[in-house]
């Protein structure tokens, strides 16, 4: 009966001793292949020459963190006013945020910060060049937002906008009371994906020199001639806040489906 | 209630729902359209209450204009859909509140006895704290009809709102509204229940793919006068 009821889908396996211990025993191959490579394809490693440095390591790890925490919040703001526009009635603001988004999303983050760093901090004068960094990253990754805002806004029918026309909701009352609350759910591990993806992109702050993990741990390499070493542990420092997200993100979502 | 409507067409991609049709009735308390499916019923009603407006003709009932003065006509109806189309994410108590306390900005003591009037009426005081979800579809429906009643409408608009619920709960949904006969309310429906039908309308119509038929008071059902509605009522 249940097979037939699953015929066709994709079946998630349930939750169960059996199922989990076949889980740990990947993880623990995949957690001895990395540790093979780290330990291996590296004649005489020498991570004790990094990790000494490991008040930086972790000052860099915070910063990193941070710069992506601000930079959600600014791509939650940005992408909200980005979606908005996207269902606005009047054309030009709709063909603004549509070209505004497809421009963006052409532009590769490495670009973008390279832009708004050099050319538009000169044209209004700032050389702070951390601030210019997070707004390239906030405008990189705010129409990836406004796209996931859009498809959670799906969830409020069209027969619910009827209802709140009939009741002459103004379009404020409509977000506040209606389509808002019942997007939030849905959105939670959209949201947790994102802070993912926008840790991920920081990495590329590096190149205006923001002291997180990428660019600390290139300079502390780079000082100690480690360098296939440094690129070890970086990408360890990631995976320890990227996996516990993705997994809360996985979570998330299995919870607030119905 | 003064029924009033001239010419009306609508159109969907080119197909004729609603063909150039006329009608002018007073003195009616409520007016039940029927028909098969497809024969435009539904969007008649949807013209009616000004959900939708049609390319070409007039309406009045009482005296406005849902097209040209749709905001004031709301304001005195309510409207009853084939599905409760209650937010899922609010309890009915939040449902019915939302729309008088935020929306219609009713005193907060005067909302919340209108609703426990109305959900007392309707046998609703179980179920209030509970979500659409979690209740029957009948006790949805009757929800809806809770909400609709809620705004104290003048004129009740009502699309088949047992359509999709079984024998069972339809019996129960269809007591509640004919429990509304006296209220004073009018009300303009669209059904295929024709016991509920003889027993709630004044004024009936018959359409047949986008045309009216045959339209007269509830006797019409006994002594059609088209065989178009005699080979319906005998189906």
């Amino acid at each position: 009966m249940s097979r037939k009821k699953n015929e066709g889908r994709h079946s998630v396996p349930s939750f169960n001793i059996k199922n989990t211990m076949q889980y740990i025993i990947i993880i623990l191959i995949f957690t001895l292949a990395i540790g093979i490579a780290i330990k291996f394809t590296i004649p005489n490693p020498r991570y004790d020459l990094i990790l000494s440095n490991y008040p930086l390591l972790i000052e860099a790890f915070f910063t990193t963190i941070w710069i992506s925490l601000v930079t959600l919040v600014g791509t939650l703001i940005l992408g909200f006013i980005i979606f908005m526009m996207l269902r606005s009635s009047i054309i030009i603001i709709r063909a603004t945020a549509e070209i505004f988004s497809e421009i963006i999303m052409g532009t590769p983050l490495l670009v973008m910060i390279f832009l708004v760093v050099y050319p538009v901090g000169q044209l209004i004068d700032s050389k702070n060049k951390l601030l210019l960094g997070i707004i390239a990253m906030i405008l990189y990754n705010s129409p990836y937002v406004a796209n996931a805002y859009e498809s959670t806004a799906a969830v409020v029918g069209d027969e619910q906008y009827v209802v709140m026309d009939l009741y002459n909701f103004k379009w404020y009352e409509k977000y506040r009371y209606v389509i808002l609350p019942q997007m939030i759910r849905p959105f939670i591990p959209s949201l947790v994906n994102n802070l993912s993806s926008v840790i991920k992109g920081s990495a590329l702050l590096n190149i205006i020199s923001i002291p997180e993990i990428t660019y600390m741990t290139t300079v502390i390499s780079n000082k100690n001639y480690a360098f296939i070493e440094g690129y070890y542990i970086m990408w360890i420092m990631y995976l320890v806040i990227t996996i516990p997200l993705s997994m809360l993100a996985k979570y998330l979502g299995k919870k607030v489906s119905p | 209630m003064k029924l009033e409507f001239k010419n009306i067409t609508k159109q969907y991609d080119k197909e004729i729902i609603l063909n150039n049709i006329s009608l002018d009735i007073n003195n009616v308390g409520s007016v039940g359209i029927i028909g098969e499916s497809g024969c435009g019923k539904s969007t008649l009603l949807r013209q009616l209450a000004g959900i939708e407006n049609p390319e070409v003709g007039d309406i009045s009932i009482n005296g406005i204009s849902p097209i040209t003065k749709k905001k004031q006509f709301q304001e005195k109806m309510g409207y009853v859909f084939q599905k409760h189309n209650l937010f899922p994410h609010l309890t009915i108590r939040q449902n019915i509140l939302l729309i008088l306390e935020r929306i219609k900005k009713v005193d907060s003591k005067v909302a919340k006895d209108t609703l426990n009037n109305i959900l007392e009426q309707l046998q609703l005081e179980m179920v209030s704290d509970k979500f659409p979800s979690q209740i029957s579809g009948g006790q949805a429906q009757r929800a809806s009809i809770a909400r609709a009643l809620s705004t104290n409408p003048a004129l009740i608009f009502m699309d088949e709102p047992t359509a999709a619920l079984d024998p069972i709960l339809t019996k129960e949904v269809l007591k509640s509204i004919i429990g509304l006969k006296n209220s004073g309310i009018e009300f303009i429906f669209v059904t295929h229940e024709m016991e509920f039908l003889k027993q709630f309308a004044e004024y009936v119509i018959f359409m047949h793919k986008g045309n009216i038929i045959e339209s007269g008071s509830v006797d019409i059902l006994n002594n059609p006068t088209t065989d178009m509605l005699r080979t319906f009522l005998d189906k």
